[in-house]
């Protein structure tokens, strides 16, 4: 799974050993629950940002995690590829697969 | 975080209401161009875009929108210039920015009216306003799994379909 952001998520979800998601309101007027939210979206899939319907600045940064079977999936058609917490979401190192600016990372994928 | 309000609407399950999601599209916005989200195959007129097997299609305002899009994604200066449009079984999800919008939610009621053509019986025709019985926020789905009722409940509604689509 995947958890795209700009500069300042990267550095203050990257910073901290356990990679903590912060669930949070959605913007006004809110269009979605209460919640953190991720992808299997890689980032070089067709079209990321406006499939998730997010500024390109949010998608230069990503964190790849495995598991997640827990998570709730969007209702709709995007529940095919975006899933959610709704309380803050916590991914221990073991589950943590790689992080960083998502050019580099898709790198390191392939 | 994600962006959007995605709007449920019940169809016939068929490619063909992919279509007719543009085709009303098309109808508010006479300039308005599609791209398969998918597959990058560039923008096309309505009457160039060939849907195929495609069930994932951005519909934009206009050519220079789709642009912008294109370079900025999400941007605040653009909201209510694209619809993303999703097909996924028997369902059509409308991805748009503010369904409160007047001509968002015109558009949005004139799809449901395109399937509602189709349908013997619905619950749909009691005036009230088109978000409380199409828009059906996450929050209010997991209500529903919890075994709770919701008034206007348009999934749910008993659907009768006068005509029969083959399913690819």
């Amino acid at each position: 799974l995947f958890h795209y952001t700009n500069d300042a998520g990267f550095k203050a979800i990257g910073a901290q050993p356990v990679w903590v998601f912060k669930a949070s309101a959605p913007p006004d007027p809110p269009g979605h629950p209460f919640g953190a939210y991720f992808t299997t979206l890689r980032p070089d899939a067709n079209k990321l940002a406006l499939r998730l319907r997010i500024p390109k600045t949010k998608t230069e940064f990503v964190f790849c995690f495995s598991g997640g079977s827990e998570l709730l999936q969007l209702d709709g058609g995007r529940g095919e590829y975006i899933y959610y917490s709704k309380v803050d979401y916590r991914v221990e190192k073991s589950r943590q697969v790689d992080n960083g600016p998502a050019s580099a990372v898709l790198e390191r994928l392939s | 975080m994600i962006g959007g309000h995605d709007i449920l609407i019940s169809t016939w399950g068929h490619s063909a209401a992919i279509d007719a999601c543009l085709r009303v599209i098309h109808d508010f916005w006479p300039e308005a161009v599609f791209e398969n989200a998918a597959v990058s195959s560039g923008v096309k007129s309505y009457w160039y875009f060939s849907i195929g097997c495609s069930n994932e299609v951005f519909a934009y305002r206009d050519g220079e929108i789709a642009k912008e899009w294109n370079e900025k994604g999400a941007d605040p200066a653009l909201c209510n210039t694209m619809i993303h449009v999703l097909l996924s079984g028997r369902t059509v999800t409308l991805v748009v920015d503010d369904p409160d919008d007047p001509q968002i939610a015109e558009m949005l009621r004139a799809v449901q009216l395109e399937f509602e053509s189709t349908v013997l019986s619905t619950s749909l025709s009691d005036g009230a306003a088109f978000r409380n019985f199409v828009s059906v926020p996450t929050a209010l789905s997991n209500s529903k799994r919890q075994g709770k009722r919701l008034p206007g409940d348009l999934i749910d509604s008993p659907v009768v379909f006068q005509h029969s689509f083959p399913e690819i």
